[in-house]
C-alpha cells in the first residue's frame, strides 16, 4: 500500500517586504524550519515519498543559499522526493532547476520536468505535469487522459484499478499545480485544471499545489480524489483580508484586485499523508500541523487606562509568544492618560514577541476636564489645544493626522514642563 | 489702601514729621534737596511692609541718627475697605522696639496687636502685600529715576496673579516653558531663525536614504522586468524552434527535388547555351562593323566643320587688325593734344605765382607802416606814465583813510575838549578897583598857588576841574574842592592831552602846524591832488598796456624787424619785381586775379578734355589688342582641332570598305538568331537553375534562422542563469525601502506636529494677548494721543502686561485700503528716556487703574517727570488728575488712586488744581547731628 507526503506552496525564499529586513529573514526561516517538520513527519510515518506539488520555490530567481539548502535538505532525508516545477518556480531554461545542484541527477531528489509517466514503486506510477509559465491558458492535466501509465500510448478503453491491453493494473498518482476549475470566475491564465481531470486520468489521487488552504474535492463517486494540501507554513496575519507581507500570488481574481481568497491560508501550516490501499481504492488523507509560526491580527476596543493595563496583561500572558506574531489594532476613545500608557503597551509588543505591530490610528484621544486643567493650565495651552481638537475631526486625513500626533506631543511636553 | 497719615521720629536726617489726614487724590509732598523726601519714603516701606521693629538689615541701622534724640519712630495710618488703621513701630533691637497696630473706632484709636511681629504680619496682610516692591507697589511705587517697566519675565507673581484676574490670563510661565522646550524639540527638524528644513533633520537624512534606496528598489525592478522579458523571449523563441525546424525540413526536401530536375535536363540545356553563344557573337559582330561606318562618317562630318570656322576666322582677324591700327594712329593725336593743354596750365602757375608775390609785398608794407606807428606811440605812452608816477610821488599827502583817522580824532579832541569844559566849575574872579587891595595866590586843581597877576579891576575867569586854592593875604585861605574825586574828568583830560598830541605829531608829519587852521584845508587840497595825480597815472598806465603787446617793447621791435626781413627774401627771390615793382595797388592786383581765374579756368577745362580723349583713344586700342590676340587663340585651336581629326580619318579607312563590312556582319548575325530559336527551352528547363538556386538560399536561411534563435535561447539562458538572488534582492530592496518610508512617515508626522503646534502657539499667542491687553493698549494710547505721542500708533506687548516695543505705520499702501496696516517696531528702551519714563507711567496708570477698580490704591511717585518738557508735563497733569480720579464707567472700570508726589520742583504741579500741597521743608524738623 503505498503512502506518501503531499506538499505545496513551500515558498521558500518568500518575498517578504513588508517586514523589516531581519524580521523578513526570521520569517523566511521559519519555512526552512516548516520542511524540516514535513521531512520528519514523513519519516515518523514511514511515508513512501513525499511528493511536493509546485512552488517550491517563492521565484525561479531564488538566492542559491536557498536553493542549495532546500536540495540538502530533501537530499538528506531518509525518503525520496518528487518536486514538481510550479508557477513560481516555473520550468524556465536557466531557472533555478538549470543551475546546481538541482541540475543534477539524483535517487533521492527528483525534478519532474516532462508531462511523462514516472515508476516510483511496485505499482505506483507518478504522472507529472509540470508548469512551465508563470500563467498559462493551459490544462496541465490534459495530457493524462490519453496517458498509459507505461509509455503515454493511448489508453482508451481502460478503466482506473484496470490497467489497458491487460497489463496489470497500477496506483496513478497525477501531481499538478493550478486552479481547479470549480468555479466560473477563476483567471482563465492561472493553470486551469479541469474538474473532471481525475476521472480523465483515470487517476487515484490528484495531488495540487497553487491553492494555499487545504481543500479535498470529491470525484463523481464522491471519493475524495482531488487535494491541495496548503502551505506548510503561514504567511499572512489570520483575521486579515490580505497578505500583508509583500507576497504576490501573479494572479488576481476575474475583478481584479486584491488576493483571491484561494491564496489566503487557513493560519495553520500543514501537509497531507495519503495512503492507497490498491489502485482504484479511495485514498486516505490525513493533515499533518508542521507550521512554524503564529499570525495574529487582533482589534480592540479600548476606553479607559484600565483596558490598557488589562490588555497589557492579557498580553503578557499568552503563550508562544516568541514564535507569534501578532497586529494588534486599537479602536475607541481614551483620556490622555491611558494615551500615555500606550507606550508600555508598545514595549511588551516589542519585547516579548516575535513581532508586535501596534496601530493606534482608530484610537481618538479625549482628555478629561481635570486632565486639560493639569496639563494645560488656563493659558495659551489651553487654547491650543482646543484648536488642535478641532483639526483632529478634520476631513483631510493628513491634517488629522498632524493634529493627533501633536495633541499628543503637547501633553507629553506640557507634562515635562509642569505646572 | 489709602495713605492718611505718617509720623517719623529720628529717622535719617528726618528728626520729626507729622503729615495727617491726607487726602484722596493727588497729593503733592516737596521740598528741596536732602529736605528728606526720599527718606520718608523709605520710612513708609519700612513700617508698612518691608521691616519688623527689630531688624538689624542694613537698611535700618543705616536709618538711626548717629546722635539723634532716640530710635527711629515711624507710624503709617493707612485706610482699607473703609476702616484706617495704624501701624506704629520703634525700630530697635532693644528693649525699647516695638511694633502696634491699631484701629480708629468713633471713640479714637484701639490697639488691635500688640505682638510686635503678629502686628507687622497683621499690618502687612491689610496693605496686600508681603514686601513693598511686590504687588501693586511694583507697580506703582517709584524711587527716583525708576523710569523702566518691569521685564515680562520679573513681573511679580502677586501682581500676575491680580491683573490675570482682572486682565484674564496672559502667558502663563507653563506656557513660556513649554514654547522654550517645545523650540528646542523643533530644532531637531528646524532651523532656529526662519523655520526652515535643518540640514541635520531626520526628515531631511531620511529623505535622502529613501531616495538611495528607491534607487536601489528602482534598480531591482529594472532588473526583474528585464528578466521578465528574457522569460517571455525565451519562450517566444522556444514556441518558435518547433515551426522553425519543420520549414527547414521542408527546404532540404525541395533542394534535392530540385538537384534531380536539374540532372535530367543538362542536355537540353548545353544545347541552347552554344546556340545563344553563337547568336550572341554574331550580333556583337554586326554592331562592331556598323559602329566603325558610323565612327567615320562623324569624323569626316567634323574635319569639314573645322575647315569652315578656320576660314571665317581668318576674315575677322583681318578685319579686327585694319581697326586697331587705326585706334593707334588716334592715340598718339590724343596724346599730342594732353601735352599741349598741361603746359599751358604750367605757365598759368608761374603767373599765379608773380601774383602772390605782389600781394604779398603790397601787404608787407602795410604792416610795416602800421608797426612803426605802434611802436611811437608805445614809447610815448611809457614816457607819459613815467612822469606821472613822478609827479604823484612828488605829492606828500595822507591817504584816505589817513585823512579819515585824523578827521575823526579831531573830532573826538573837540567832543572831549567840550565834554571837559561843560563839566568845569569857572572860577570868575574879580580884582578890587582899590590898589590896595591885598595881594592873592591862586591855585587852581593840582597846581600849587601861586601870585595871581591881576590889575585891580579885572576879572579872571579859570575853568576850575577839582578845586582851587585861593590864599588871599591878610584874609585868609579860600579852598574850593569837589566833594569827591572827579576820575572822569581826570580820564576825559588826560584823553584830551593824548588826542592833543597825536594830532600834533600827524600835522608835523605832513608839514602843517598843529595851531594853524588852515593846515586842515591844505591836508585836503594835498589829498585831492595826490587822488588827481594817481587817477592820471592810472590812465597812463592803462594806455601804455594798451599800446604795449604781451611782450611789450622787444616784441614790437622784434615784429618790426621780422617783416623786413620777410620782404627783403620776397625781394630777393624774385629781384624783377625789386626793379619793376609796378603797379601794386588792391584794384590791380584784383583785377589781374580775376583774369588769371579766367584763363585758369579755361586750361583746366581744355586739359580735363585732353586727359579724357585720350583715356578713351587708349582703351579703344587695348579693346582691339586685346581682341586680336583672342582671334589669334582661337584660330590656332581651330587648326589643331582641323589637323587631329584629319590623322583619325585617314587611321579609319575609306567608306566604301567599311560599308561592305557592316553588310556581311549582318548576314551573320540573321542566321545565327534563327539557330536559337530552333535550340529554345521550355519554362521549367529554363528556370531549373534558378529555382535550384533559391532553394539553396532558402534552405541556408533557414539554418541560419534556426540557428540563430537557438543561439539566442542559449543567451537567454544564461541571462536567466544571471539573474540568480534577484528574487531576494528585490525583496530586501522593497523592504528597507518599506522601512525608511514608514520611519520617514513616523518623522515627518513628528515634525509637522511639532511645527503645527508651534504655529498654533504662535498664533494663539497673539489672540490671548490682544484679548487681554488690549483694553490697556487702548487707554495708554488714548493718554499718549493727548499727550502729544503721535508718532506711534500702537503698542506691543510681547508675552506680559508691560509693553515692550512701540509701533509706527510704515505708510506701506501697495496692498490696498482693505489690507491690514503695516508697523515697524521701536523698542521703548530705543526712545527717548523722557519717552520712555512718560509712557511707562501711563502704563502703570493705566493697570493700577484697574486694579484699584474694588479698592484704590495708592501710587507713589518719587520725583516724577524729571525728563518731561513743560508742555507734555502740563499734559500729564491731567492725566495723574484722571487717573486719581479714576473712570468706573470704562471697560474694564478703573479705581481711584491716591497719588503721593514726592518733588523738589512743586511749581511744575502748581496746574494741578485738586492736589494738596505739602512743604516738606516747613514741616520736617531736621535732626541736629548729621545722619549716617
Amino acid at each position: 500500500m503505498p503512502t506518501f507526503v503531499h506538499a505545496a506552496d513551500l515558498h521558500l525564499g518568500l518575498r517578504v517586504t513588508r517586514f523589516a529586513p531581519d524580521m523578513a529573514q526570521k520569517v523566511r526561516e521559519a519555512r526552512f524550519q516548516a520542511l524540516e517538520r514535513v521531512i520528519e513527519r514523513a519519516v515518523e510515518r514511514r511515508a513512501d515519498f513525499l511528493l511536493i506539488a509546485g512552488d517550491l520555490f517563492d521565484d525561479h530567481a531564488v538566492d542559491a543559499a536557498v536553493a542549495r539548502r532546500a536540495y540538502a535538505l530533501l537530499h538528506d532525508a531518509r525518503l525520496p522526493t518528487y518536486v514538481l516545477p510550479g508557477n513560481h518556480d516555473p520550468l524556465l531554461s536557466g531557472s533555478v532547476w538549470d543551475r546546481p545542484p538541482w541540475d543534477r541527477a539524483s535517487p533521492k531528489v527528483t525534478v519532474l520536468r516532462s508531462a511523462a509517466p514516472v515508476d516510483v514503486a511496485d505499482g505506483v506510477v507518478l504522472l507529472p505535469c509540470p508548469v512551465k509559465r508563470k500563467t498559462s491558458l493551459d490544462d496541465p492535466t490534459l495530457w493524462l487522459a490519453g496517458c498509459d501509465q507505461t509509455n503515454g500510448a493511448d489508453a482508451a478503453g481502460a478503466t482506473r484499478g484496470q490497467g489497458a491491453e491487460g497489463r496489470p493494473a497500477a496506483v496513478r498518482i497525477a501531481v499538478a499545480h493550478g486552479s481547479l476549475k470549480i468555479r466560473d470566475d477563476l483567471p482563465l491564465d492561472d493553470h486551469l485544471i479541469d474538474r473532471q481531470a481525475v476521472e480523465r486520468g483515470r487517476l487515484d489521487y490528484l495531488a495540487l499545489g497553487h491553492w494555499h488552504s487545504r481543500s479535498l474535492h470529491p470525484d463523481r463517486d464522491g471519493v475524495p480524489r482531488t487535494a491541495y494540501s496548503g502551505v506548510h507554513e503561514p504567511m499572512r496575519y489570520q483575521g486579515s483580508g490580505d497578505v500583508r507581507t509583500g507576497w504576490s500570488p501573479y494572479t488576481v481574481g476575474a475583478h481584479g484586485g486584491g488576493v483571491r481568497a484561494e491564496f489566503l491560508d487557513s493560519g495553520s501550516g500543514q501537509a497531507l499523508f495519503v495512503s492507497i490501499a490498491a489502485p482504484g481504492a479511495a485514498p486516505v488523507v490525513e493533515p499533518l500541523d508542521v507550521g512554524v509560526l503564529n499570525w495574529i491580527q487582533e482589534a480592540v476596543d479600548l476606553s479607559t487606562p484600565e483596558d490598557v493595563q488589562r490588555l497589557v496583561a492579557e498580553l503578557k500572558a499568552r503563550p508562544e509568544k516568541f514564535n507569534t506574531l501578532l497586529r494588534l489594532r486599537l479602536t475607541g476613545t481614551v483620556d490622555a492618560e491611558a494615551m500615555m500608557q500606550l507606550d508600555e503597551l508598545r514595549n511588551v509588543l516589542s519585547g516579548r514577541y516575535l513581532l508586535g505591530e501596534l496601530d493606534a490610528t482608530g484610537l481618538r484621544l479625549a482628555p478629561t476636564a481635570d486632565e486639560v486643567r493639569e496639563v494645560t493650565g488656563q493659558g495659551i495651552l489651553r487654547r491650543v489645544l482646543e484648536e488642535l481638537r478641532k483639526e483632529s475631526l478634520d476631513d483631510d486625513l493628513k491634517k488629522r493626522s498632524v493634529a493627533e500626533r501633536a495633541v499628543l506631543v503637547l501633553y507629553q511636553l506640557a507634562r515635562e514642563v509642569g505646572s | 489702601m489709602i495713605l492718611r497719615g505718617v509720623e517719623i521720629d529720628h529717622w535719617r536726617c528726618i528728626g520729626s514729621l507729622r503729615l495727617s489726614d491726607l487726602p484722596d487724590g493727588v497729593v503733592v509732598l516737596h521740598g528741596p534737596n536732602r529736605t528728606g523726601k526720599s527718606s520718608l519714603v523709605k520710612a513708609v516701606r519700612a513700617c508698612l511692609f518691608d521691616y519688623d521693629h527689630n531688624s538689624k538689615d542694613k537698611e535700618i541701622v543705616r536709618s538711626v541718627p548717629r546722635r539723634g534724640g532716640g530710635s527711629p519712630r515711624v507710624a503709617v495710618e493707612f485706610e482699607t475697605k473703609g476702616v484706617r488703621y495704624r501701624i506704629t513701630k520703634v525700630f530697635s533691637a532693644r528693649v525699647d522696639g516695638s511694633a502696634v497696630l491699631e484701629r480708629r473706632d468713633a471713640g479714637g484709636w484701639t490697639v488691635l496687636v500688640k505682638d510686635p511681629k503678629e502686628a507687622s504680619r497683621e499690618a502687612r496682610k491689610l496693605a496686600g502685600a508681603e514686601s513693598s516692591d511686590v504687588g501693586l507697589q511694583q507697580l506703582l511705587w517709584l524711587a527716583q529715576g525708576d523710569v523702566k517697566l518691569p521685564e515680562a519675565r520679573k513681573t511679580d507673581a502677586l501682581l500676575e496673579q491680580r491683573l490675570m484676574e482682572v486682565l484674564g490670563v496672559l502667558v502663563t510661565n507653563r506656557d513660556a516653558r513649554f514654547k522654550e522646550k517645545l523650540d528646542k524639540n523643533c530644532e531637531k527638524w528646524y532651523t532656529a531663525q526662519r523655520g526652515a528644513a535643518a540640514k541635520h533633520s531626520p526628515v531631511t537624512q531620511l529623505t535622502k536614504l529613501r531616495d538611495e534606496r528607491k534607487a536601489a528598489f528602482d534598480a531591482g525592478e529594472r532588473e526583474y522586468r528585464e528578466v521578465e522579458a528574457v522569460v517571455a523571449a525565451q519562450q517566444q523563441a522556444e514556441d518558435q524552434i518547433p515551426d522553425l525546424e519543420r520549414h527547414t525540413r521542408d527546404a532540404e526536401a525541395e533542394v534535392e527535388a530540385l538537384r534531380a530536375e536539374r540532372t535530367r535536363t543538362t542536355a537540353r540545356r548545353q544545347q541552347f547555351a552554344e546556340a545563344e553563344r553563337g547568336a550572341g557573337a554574331a550580333t556583337q559582330a554586326r554592331d562592331a562593323a556598323a559602329k566603325r561606318l558610323e565612327q567615320w562618317r562623324g569624323r569626316r562630318s567634323r574635319w569639314q566643320e573645322a575647315e569652315r570656322k578656320s576660314a571665317e576666322l581668318e576674315i575677322r582677324r583681318e578685319q579686327r587688325a585694319e581697326e586697331l591700327s587705326r585706334r593707334r594712329q588716334q592715340l598718339v593725336a590724343a596724346t599730342e593734344a594732353l601735352d599741349a593743354a598741361r603746359q599751358a596750365v604750367d605757365a598759368l602757375q608761374d603767373e599765379r605765382t608773380e601774383l602772390e608775390t605782389r600781394r604779398r609785398l603790397a601787404a608787407l608794407a602795410v604792416e610795416e607802416a602800421a608797426a612803426d606807428e605802434a611802436l611811437r606811440k608805445a614809447v610815448e605812452a611809457q614816457a607819459a606814465a613815467t612822469a606821472s608816477e613822478q609827479r604823484a610821488a612828488g605829492l606828500h599827502a595822507p591817504d584816505e583813510k589817513a585823512l579819515a583817522d585824523l578827521h575823526a580824532k579831531r573830532g573826538d579832541r573837540e567832543r572831549l575838549r567840550a565834554q571837559l569844559d561843560a563839566a568845569a566849575l569857572v572860577l570868575r574872579l574879580t580884582r578890587d578897583a582899590d590898589p590896595h587891595a591885598p595881594p592873592f595866590d591862586l591855585g587852581v586843581d593840582d597846581d600849587p598857588p601861586a601870585p595871581a597877576d591881576l590889575a585891580p579891576g579885572a576879572t579872571l575867569e579859570q575853568a576850575i576841574r577839582r578845586g582851587f586854592h585861593l590864599i588871599i593875604h591878610g584874609v585868609g585861605v579860600i579852598e574850593l574842592c569837589r566833594g569827591r574825586d572827579d576820575r572822569d574828568l581826570d580820564r576825559v583830560a588826560r584823553d584830551l592831552d593824548r588826542l592833543d598830541k597825536e594830532l600834533a605829531l600827524a600835522l608835523r608829519s605832513f608839514g602843517e602846524e598843529p595851531d594853524d587852521p588852515a593846515a586842515w584845508n591844505r591836508l585836503t587840497e594835498r589829498r585831492f591832488a595826490l587822488l588827481e595825480a594817481q587817477r592820471r597815472l592810472e590812465a597812463d598806465r592803462k594806455t601804455l598796456k594798451a599800446a604795449l603787446p604781451a611782450g611789450g617793447l622787444p616784441a614790437l621791435e622784434a615784429k618790426r624787424r621780422t617783416l623786413g626781413q620777410e620782404r627783403d627774401a620776397l625781394l630777393a627771390e624774385h629781384p624783377a619785381l625789386a626793379a619793376t615793382p609796378g603797379d601794386t595797388s588792391a584794384a590791380d592786383l584784383a583785377a589781374r586775379d580775376a583774369d588769371w581765374k579766367r584763363r585758369g579756368a579755361q586750361a583746366a577745362a581744355a586739359r580735363k578734355l585732353a586727359e579724357t580723349t585720350e583715356a578713351e583713344a587708349r582703351a579703344a586700342v587695348e579693346s582691339a589688342a586685346d581682341i586680336m590676340q583672342k582671334l589669334d587663340v582661337e584660330h590656332a585651336a581651330v587648326r589643331a582641332q582641323q589637323q587631329s581629326f584629319r590623322e583619325e580619318l585617314d587611321g579609319l579607312g575609306d567608306e566604301t570598305t567599311l560599308a561592305g563590312d557592316a553588310v556581311r556582319a549582318e548576314e551573320r548575325a540573321l542566321a545565327a538568331a534563327a539557330a536559337l530559336e530552333a535550340a529554345r527551352l521550355t519554362e521549367a528547363e529554363r528556370t531549373v537553375e534558378q529555382r535550384a538556386a533559391d532553394a539553396d538560399g532558402a534552405l541556408e536561411r533557414r539554418r541560419q534562422r534556426l540557428s540563430e534563435v537557438r543561439g539566442e535561447l542559449a543567451r537567454l539562458r544564461g541571462r536567466l542563469e544571471g539573474s540568480e538572488g534577484l528574487h531576494t534582492r528585490r525583496a530586501d530592496a522593497e523592504a528597507a525601502l518599506a522601512e525608511v518610508e514608514d520611519q520617514l512617515a513616523r518623522e515627518t508626522l513628528e515634525a509637522e506636529a511639532h511645527r503645527r503646534l508651534r504655529e498654533l502657539f504662535e498664533q494663539c499667542r497673539e489672540k490671548q494677548v490682544s484679548q487681554v491687553v488690549d483694553p490697556i493698549h487702548d487707554r495708554v494710547m488714548q493718554w499718549a494721543t493727548r499727550l502729544g505721542l503721535g508718532d506711534y500708533q500702537r503698542l506691543h506687548f510681547a508675552d506680559g502686561f508691560f509693553p515692550t516695543a512701540l509701533l509706527a505705520a510704515t505708510g506701506a499702501t501697495e496692498a490696498g485700503a482693505d489690507a491690514p496696516p503695516q508697523y515697524h517696531e521701536v523698542a521703548l528702551s530705543d526712545e527717548s528716556f523722557g519717552t520712555e519714563e512718560q509712557l511707562g507711567l501711563l502704563v502703570r496708570l493705566a493697570l493700577g487703574g484697574v486694579l484699584a477698580a474694588s479698592e484704590p490704591a495708592v501710587a507713589l511717585f518719587d520725583d516724577p517727570l524729571a525728563h518731561s518738557d513743560v508742555q507734555k508735563h502740563r499734559r500729564l497733569l491731567d492725566v495723574l488728575a484722571q487717573a486719581a480720579a479714576g473712570t468706573p464707567t470704562a471697560r474694564p472700570p478703573a479705581g481711584p488712586l491716591q497719588i503721593l508726589i514726592l518733588t523738589c520742583h512743586p511749581e511744575r504741579f502748581d496746574h494741578l488744581a485738586s492736589a494738596k500741597s505739602y512743604d516738606l521743608g516747613a514741616l520736617i524738623q531736621r535732626e541736629s547731628a548729621a545722619v549716617v
